[in-house]
């Protein structure tokens, strides 16, 4: 037989294939003139030329091939899935709203695992253990401090004030440490927040300070509260590109502006320093990539908490550095507080802490060798032929 | 903390604290009416803080009083009637048969998000953090230092940085119509970098939970100050 041509791109194909090899498009084979002269012999379209008969076409329906669709996976692969599975499947479960009788072993670790965390949290707020001294500082803190204590008097400070109420006790200490040597300096903090709570953590900062130290610190004299930035990363940009037009006026309608200490900012490089204070990485990545990079000799700061410290240190440890000076945690503020020897801010939950930490540790280790023995002894007992 | 020298609103708040923290411990018994209460209570907490600071710090003092307050000559009205109309048209979304007419704002504010994350993400962290992972080679910029042990150190990060990358190639071919596979010097480097991931993992893990411990040792500092200087003040 002769060869096909391809009816899309003009090229020759084996006879045998119903698709081009070239292009991938259907093959017709060439159609005979005796064939299209075939007449129907009988039925309604008897006398007509030039119609393909309706059996031929009837005659070529076949049952499509039996294509595979199933994924070839290796053993690895589908003990994921099957862990997978599991895990979707206990998170949409709905509530049970009956209740087992008795308490489930998972209830019982999980009340026993609380008490011990808690007996141990007690014991080191009684008993405060003289063995959990405060940390010493580093070069790290060092620096830090360095950054606060060579600003000029009357320097504008940006604070941001990015966490959420959860983590005040992470934060706080080494946030109330820095605003009073910021204020006791007479630096000019300017507070300012890309979240919602962050605007009343930086009013609680500035009652904390004044409670604590015996103070009072009020605004618009000491420190002004800006606010709120809307929008997240983009209003952080528009805030970049223009402080005085995003915070055109205070929210009781004053004009911020005009104030001693920032009738010379209009950009954020006029601040002497900017210091932000986070939860989360997502926000100290915002300030980092949409801010940080504008900043010029303005220095960026960072307390963070102990949950964003392992993403935020490549921005500080790289050259040249993006963040220019990290507290992390309570252990970074607790260093903090040795290193500037001022206000006793951690020092009440240090122990309680450093009880906590190992109490969790020797539960997560004897969780651990429970799960080890159980695999083994489960091992041994369905025998080496796995039955 | 001394309850005698307490105010009477500082007392309140003080106990009302205290109910709502115990309410929430209260979960380690199971899912409770008490845990329900002090949920509820901050779910509609928070959102009435929300719209409030929405108002008092965005709408009211960045919308409509600069209106209110405009004079001929100062920046152009149209800067704060845009945004104004355009707020108008996203409440639009809210009623599902005009929706279409919030579309535009909506595919406005998606394309300047991406717009901003993607430069932020590409100027801010690819380009410096490349740079930096170069730049660790370079003994001058790292203040001297053992040579070798610079080294070391350097490649150390470096293979992890790209192991840890080609972990995530996921292309793969089918040899002579067999399942597909990855090639192997692929799936080698992967295989070390998924090491360097379980290492991030468990920094991670190990940050929350401090964090998370943190705030459980704060907030039982406070229940145990509170009844301890409760019971000295009936004493």
């Amino acid at each position: 037989m002769s060869e096909v041509q391809c009816s899309h791109c003009g090229k020759e194909n084996p006879p045998d294939l119903e698709i081009c090899q070239h292009c991938q498009s259907p093959l017709v084979a060439p159609q005979q003139p005796e064939e299209l002269a075939d007449v129907p012999p009988e039925g309604p379209l008897s006398e007509l030329t030039g119609i393909i008969p309706i059996e031929s076409a009837v005659n070529e329906i076949t049952i499509p091939k039996p294509y595979s669709v199933k994924v070839r996976v290796s053993e690895s692969q589908r003990a994921n899935v099957r862990l997978l599975e599991n895990l979707t499947k206990e998170g949409v479960r709905p509530p049970s709203r009956e209740r087992a009788p008795g308490v489930t072993i998972q209830q019982a670790l999980r009340i026993l695992t609380a008490m011990a965390l808690i007996l141990a949290i007690s014991w080191g707020i009684i008993f405060d253990t003289p063995s959990f001294q405060l940390p010493s500082a580093d070069a790290r803190i060092s620096e830090f401090s360095e950054h606060i204590i060579t600003l000029p008097e009357s320097a504008p400070v940006l604070l941001a004030f990015e966490y959420e109420p959860g983590f005040s006790s992470e934060l706080e200490p080494s946030m109330t440490i820095i605003l009073d040597q910021l204020l006791s300096r007479g630096a000019y903090p300017v507070l300012v927040s890309t979240t919602p709570t962050g605007v009343v953590q930086g009013q609680r900062a500035i009652g904390l300070l004044n409670q604590k130290a015996g103070r009072v610190y009020e605004a618009p004299s000491d420190y002004i509260n800006l606010g709120y930035i809307p929008g997240g990363a983009t209003g952080l940009n528009s805030f970049n590109a223009g402080i005085r037009s995003t915070f055109p006026l205070e929210a009781n309608g004053n004009q911020v502006w005009a104030l001693p200490p920032l009738q010379n900012v209009n950009s954020l490089s006029d601040f002497n320093l900017v210091i932000v204070f986070t939860d989360s990485t997502e926000t100290a990545r915002s300030w980092i990539e949409q801010v940080g990079t504008d900043l010029q000799d303005t220095p960026l700061l960072m307390v963070a908490s102990a949950q964003a410290e392992p993403l935020i240190n490549p921005y500080y440890n790289s050259d040249p550095r993006q963040v220019d000076g990290l507290i992390a945690g309570l252990a970074g503020g607790a260093a903090y507080e040795t290193y500037t020897g001022g206000m006793e801010v951690s020092r009440p939950l240090w122990g309680a802490f450093n009880m906590s930490v190992v109490v969790a540790a020797g539960l997560i280790l004897f969780g651990g060798l429970v799960s080890v023995i159980g695999a083994a002894y489960k091992s041994e007992s369905n025998g080496p032929s796995g039955h | 903390m001394n309850i005698a020298g307490l105010t009477l609103p500082d007392i309140a708040g003080l106990l009302v604290g205290t109910f709502l923290t115990l309410c929430v411990f209260s979960y380690l018994l199971g899912d409770n009416a008490l845990f329900r209460l002090a949920t509820h209570i901050f779910i509609g907490v928070a959102s009435a803080y929300v719209a409030v600071t929405a108002w008092f710090n965005v709408i009211w003092p960045k919308l409509i009083l600069p209106v209110l307050n405009w004079e001929t000559g100062s920046i152009s009205i149209l800067n704060y009637l845009i945004p104004l109309l355009l707020s108008i048209l996203l409440l639009f979304k809210l009623v599902p048969r005009l929706s279409t007419l919030g579309s535009p704002v909506m595919a406005y504010l998606v394309g300047i998000g991406a717009a901003t994350a993607i430069g932020g993400g590409v100027m801010g962290t690819l380009f410096p953090q490349v740079a930096a992972t170069i730049n660790l080679f370079d003994s001058d910029s790292a203040g001297g230092g053992i040579f070798w042990l610079l080294i070391i150190e350097s490649s150390f990060i470096l293979v992890g940085t790209l192991s840890a990358l080609i972990y995530f190639h996921f292309g793969a071919r089918s040899p002579h119509g067999g399942p597909p596979q990855r090639a192997i010097w692929i799936d080698g480097i992967s295989n070390i970098g998924k090491y360097f991931i379980a290492v991030t993992f468990g920094a991670l893990f190990a940050g929350v939970l401090t964090a998370a411990l943190t705030a459980l040792v704060e907030r039982w500092n406070f229940i145990l100050s509170f009844i301890l200087s409760f019971f000295s003040w009936l004493i």
